[in-house]
């Protein structure tokens, strides 16, 4: 794990902005944070990056503490906030220039990496631009070479798509999975959780200062989908046998018909799905489609944050 | 040469814009301005004064160009205590400001080399206003009445005094949420230190008077008040000990005399230009042949003011620039 936090607390006078924050961040994942605003992404991203103490818990990133070395955490992480911060009278080039050199790049490497990542994200046309008239979308993407410049081995992007329109958007996303492909750590925040599906490979859904749920998208989803929705089309004279027949199987429930369309809730795994399907084919009953439906990130996030309304 | 990031970077930015282009420029203008203006008061105010001195030019240009060196000093100084703060209060909550604060703090740069590096910018922006104008303040050498070590010395205890004040206001701007916030407090700061501390010295003198109404006793007594002025601090430096140029109707002059009632007391030990000594080159008690009051055998009962001012400026520099390294570092504790 590259990230572990174990029950870290952070309170703003008697607002509790992490409540005993739990989170795992494995080595090349792209760990999504989802959550509404409020719940507690960005303490914990600054928390993680050295920019806030916590109150309690434990942190490591990189095997290190960030309260107590955060020079070297601050060398393993590339931090790029909500947020970008502008130099007046930079070019583009001169900004990366300017943070490579805070970052601690030897000067003879300076060019070399600045020109690299002006490529890299697609600016290098841009080099001798003044970074004020750059798009926004330009700036989010200066921002993310910005937080590359000492090549780190973990990337935090704090709500990175916002504000972008769907092109940026699109860009930026192609971006973060380009350094997902070069083994870089990802832990990327979000209340838009579109842009999280596709790129993400984990997710933590953070609410209330807590992670509600954490893990792979697919162990998430098993965890959370004990129920799944399944659609089944029939022959319209053959509803009435197909519905009888599905609500006669206990781990069926919540059966509804609609023009030879029948959906109902499954209560169990693939193998029950299986079965249940043979059964129909058993009766004679053709089955034009059978179709398991899984609960998208949207669905799932609205679960977890439910589950936890008092 | 190792030149800080932040300060290689606001240098670079600053100097290339038009406006600082205007701004030296309109600087130039003023001050050479002020130089020729100062140098017709001189001459005029020289004339005036030595007019029964029997043609003595050298008494004259002695007068005049004390007199030109101590306007264009005050003059720097009075740039630098609304420059140096001005600039400097910007710095740590403007970077909050353009949001760019927490992206130096997640940088391998320690919060000394910010602040250092902020210090270092806002200081450049006057070195620059000071070397545009060194032409104009070598001028009194050459009409003479200074010599090059106080010029020195005037300008050493100008730039002590502009990193006094810029590190205060850097401290400033490190603890004020808004850009006109820590201007107004850095200004107020100068405020204090100039007219407050002037303010302070007419209580002073006001409250130890002796009941025949005489602010000084014969045997002298501290003024407490003066320590953290910049003016007298300047005028001690170049002043003291007390020896020569020492004139009455000079600004430094009007400073000298509380000086050397301080050291001294008693006034009938020293001599100051008046009008009755200045009839010819020939010295009598207490001058030196050019009129000037020499006061070598005044005994210092004290030691000089600039002294005290070096100590109280150099504590409160390492202080602010101490605390405003502490509120920009993170995380500020361990857990």
């Amino acid at each position: 794990m590259i990230v572990q936090m174990i029950g870290v607390e952070k309170r703003y006078g008697t607002t509790r902005a992490a409540d005993g924050i739990n989170l795992m961040v494995p080595q090349g994942s792209v760990m999504g944070l989802i959550g509404p605003n409020g719940a507690g992404k960005t303490t914990s991203m600054l928390i993680m990056s050295s920019l806030l103490q916590r109150d309690g818990g434990q942190v490591t990133v990189a095997g290190y503490d960030p309260a107590v070395d955060s020079g070297e955490v601050r060398r393993s992480l590339g931090y790029m906030p909500d947020f970008f911060g502008v130099y007046e009278g930079l070019t583009s080039y001169e900004y990366l220039e300017f943070f490579a050199t805070v970052h601690g790049v030897r000067s003879h490497a300076i060019s070399t990496v600045v020109r690299s990542l002006l490529e890299l994200v697609g600016l290098a046309h841009k080099a001798t631009t003044d970074v004020n008239v750059l798009s926004r979308g330009m700036k989010q993407r200066l921002s993310l070479a910005r937080s590359l410049v000492h090549d780190p081995d973990l990337l935090i992007l704090d709500e990175p798509a916002s504000g972008l329109d769907p092109r940026a958007r699109f860009e930026l996303r192609t971006l973060i999975t380009e350094l997902s492909r070069m083994n870089k750590t990802v832990v990327i925040s979000s209340h838009i959780l579109s842009e999280l599906e596709g790129i993400a490979t984990h997710l933590a859904v953070v609410d209330r200062g807590r992670v509600m749920a954490q893990g792979s998208i697919d162990e998430i989803r098993a965890a959370l989908t004990g129920v799944s929705a399944v659609r089944a089309r029939v022959p319209d004279d053959q509803v009435d046998a197909a519905v009888d027949l599905l609500r006669a199987n206990p781990v069926v429930s919540d059966v509804a018909t609609e023009r030879g369309v029948i959906r109902f809730s499954l209560g169990g795994d693939e193998h029950d799905s299986a079965q249940l399907l043979a059964s129909l084919v058993r009766a004679e009953i053709p089955v034009f489609e059978w179709r398991t439906e899984s609960a998208g990130l949207e669905e799932l996030f609205l679960k977890i944050t439910d589950g936890g309304e008092e | 040469m190792i030149i800080n990031p932040i300060a290689r970077r606001e240098i670079k930015t600053r100097f290339r814009t038009g406006r600082s282009a205007v701004t030296v420029s309109v600087w130039l203008l003023m001050v050479g301005a002020a130089g020729y203006l100062i140098f017709l008061l001189a001459r005029s105010l020289a004339s005036d004064r030595f007019r029964f001195s029997g043609g003595s030019s050298v008494l004259a240009s002695t007068y005049m160009g004390s007199l030109m060196f101590e306007l264009l000093a005050m003059l720097l100084l009075g740039a630098v205590l609304v420059v140096v703060p001005t600039v400097a209060a910007l710095a740590i909550v403007g970077e909050r400001e353009r949001l760019t604060l927490e992206l130096l703090q997640v940088s391998q740069l320690s919060a000394r080399q910010v602040v250092l590096g902020k210090l270092g910018s806002s200081l450049a922006y006057l070195l620059l206003l000071v070397v545009a104008v060194a032409p104009v303040l070598t001028l009194p050498l050459l009409i003479g009445g200074v010599t090059l070590a106080d010029i020195l010395v005037a300008f050493a205890m100008i730039a002590l005094t502009a990193v006094m004040v810029g590190s205060v206001s850097i401290w400033v701007s490190s603890a004020v949420k808004t850009s006109r916030g820590a201007v107004a407090a850095s200004l107020l700061f100068v405020g204090i230190i100039t007219f407050g501390t002037l303010l302070a010295l007419g209580a002073e003198l006001f409250a130890f008077q002796d009941d025949n109404g005489q602010f000084f006793p014969r045997t002298g007594r501290e003024v407490v008040s003066i320590w953290a002025n910049p003016f007298f601090g300047m005028v001690s430096a170049v002043e003291e000990p007390l020896s020569i140029r020492t004139n009455a109707d000079t600004p430094f002059g009007l400073a000298s005399e509380l000086l050397l009632r301080r050291q001294a007391g008693d006034m009938s030990l020293v001599g100051i230009v008046t009008e009755e000594f200045v009839g010819g080159p020939v010295a009598e008690p207490g001058f030196n042949e050019l009129g000037q009051a020499n006061n070598a055998g005044v005994p210092l009962r004290r030691g000089p003011v600039w002294v005290r001012t070096l100590a109280i400026y150099t504590f409160v520099t390492l202080l602010a620039l101490w605390r405003a390294t502490r509120r920009i570092a993170v995380p500020l504790r361990r857990v």
